[in-house]
């Protein structure tokens, strides 16, 4: 994940080519046979890319038993639709379109939120307490990200959580590179005035 | 925002490029401020992360998964993936067994159909049956114990004994072939 502006910047310029290749490569395999009817070969699918997907879902809903739900959701929706899938883009690109879509779907379909249940019990030490203070910090943010606008929030996701390139966002939600600059901006934007607001400054 | 650097180009100067865009940016206090606002967000964002979920968690996210494929699919899961199961179809062998068992408890026995007979005799003829030769090795001690002498073979002869005498050859073999040891 990308912590300062020039590794925001070198996600996308020092990207080890080779081994990216390779990646693709190997799905491209696992794909084909899949769609030889060698299911053994989605697992593997599901085995390399279940990190990204659940974590994505995760950054949408906000709560470890949707994001479980719709994670699942993702693959089983991607196998489904394997057959359809040409190579246009890569894997990974095809199924974070899939994640995203299912993300939005499945938020515009919840009941209100359920309260989140605390990440961790309290514990008086020194250490626990900056730990407790860091996590509802993250807690603040990642409840700001879900009240960002639709395409800025997909964009900040994936740029910033997923080190994707500002190419393949683009290409994840049928945009251009322009327009996922701008709403990257907007959305770094309107989340510091969110949490600026929350905290009274 | 005409006079002042788009968003797009702003981003990247936060992102270390634009160098066409950067002196405009120094000198202009509205984008330095809009800069600054990103590059903060930037750093909440990063500092935010997804609770990490048990390391096997990762394990039964697979296996969820495939095992709603498999029953998409309408195959059976594989044996590891059934394992899980086994308790619930112990209970539901129990289950069945009480069912069917469960009414029949009440009821007095059903009577026993009657003995067939075979059409055949099982024994051997009397020439070849082993246990002649026993019975003759205690015959002293068996004289008064009035075997039939016509009887087909040892063991018919033993069949055809009274309970009586029966019992007193039991107690004779006792004493001649066991020497005294319960047999």
């Amino acid at each position: 994940m990308p912590s300062t502006p020039a590794a925001l910047a070198a996600s996308d310029e020092s990207a080890p080519e080779l081994a990216s290749s390779r990646r693709h490569e190997d799905d491209r395999d696992a794909v084909a046979a899949c769609q030889g009817g060698e299911r053994q070969a989605f697992d593997r699918l599901v085995e390399k890319y279940q990190r990204d997907v659940y974590r994505l879902c995760y950054r949408y809903v906000n709560n470890h038993q949707d994001a479980n739900d719709m994670a699942q959701e993702v693959f089983l929706k991607a196998y489904r639709a394997l057959d359809r899938f040409r190579g246009d883009s890569s894997f990974s690109t095809w199924l974070y379109r899939i994640a995203v879509n299912t993300c939005l779907n499945f938020r515009a379909s919840r009941k209100p939120e359920a309260a989140e249940l605390p990440e961790a019990l309290p514990d008086k030490s020194q250490g626990a307490l900056e730990r407790l203070e860091r996590d509802e910090r993250s807690r603040q943010v990642r409840e700001a990200v879900t009240r960002l606008p639709e395409k800025q929030r997909a964009t900040l996701i994936l740029k910033i959580y997923h080190d994707l390139t500002h190419e393949e966002v683009a290409g994840i939600l049928g945009s251009t590179v322009g327009t996922v600059k701008a709403n990257l901006f907007h959305a770094l934007g309107n989340l510091r005035k969110m949490l600026a607001a929350e905290a009274g400054e | 925002m005409a006079g002042h650097v788009p968003e797009h180009r702003l981003l990247d100067v936060l992102e270390g490029r634009g160098a066409s865009d950067r002196a405009h940016v120094e000198a202009c206090a509205q984008c330095r401020a809009r800069l600054a606002e990103a590059q903060a967000g930037l750093a909440l964002a990063a500092g935010a992360e997804v609770p990490e979920p048990s390391p096997l968690y990762w394990e039964s996210l697979r296996r969820q998964v495939s095992r709603r494929l498999d029953e998409e699919s309408g195959r059976r899961p594989a044996f590891w993936r059934r394992i899980s199961l086994g308790p619930v179809l112990a209970a539901a062998a129990v289950l069945a067994g009480i069912v069917t068992f469960l009414p029949l408890a009440g009821r007095p026995p059903a009577p026993l159909p009657p003995p067939q007979l075979p059409a055949w005799s099982a024994l051997p003829p009397a020439e070849e049956d082993e246990g002649l030769e026993v019975l003759r090795a205690v015959a002293p001690a068996v004289a008064d114990a009035s075997v039939p002498a016509a009887c087909a073979g040892v063991a018919e002869c033993l069949v055809d004994l009274s309970d009586e005498e029966s019992q007193v050859l039991a107690d004779r073999l006792r004493r001649e072939i066991g020497h005294g040891k319960d047999l």
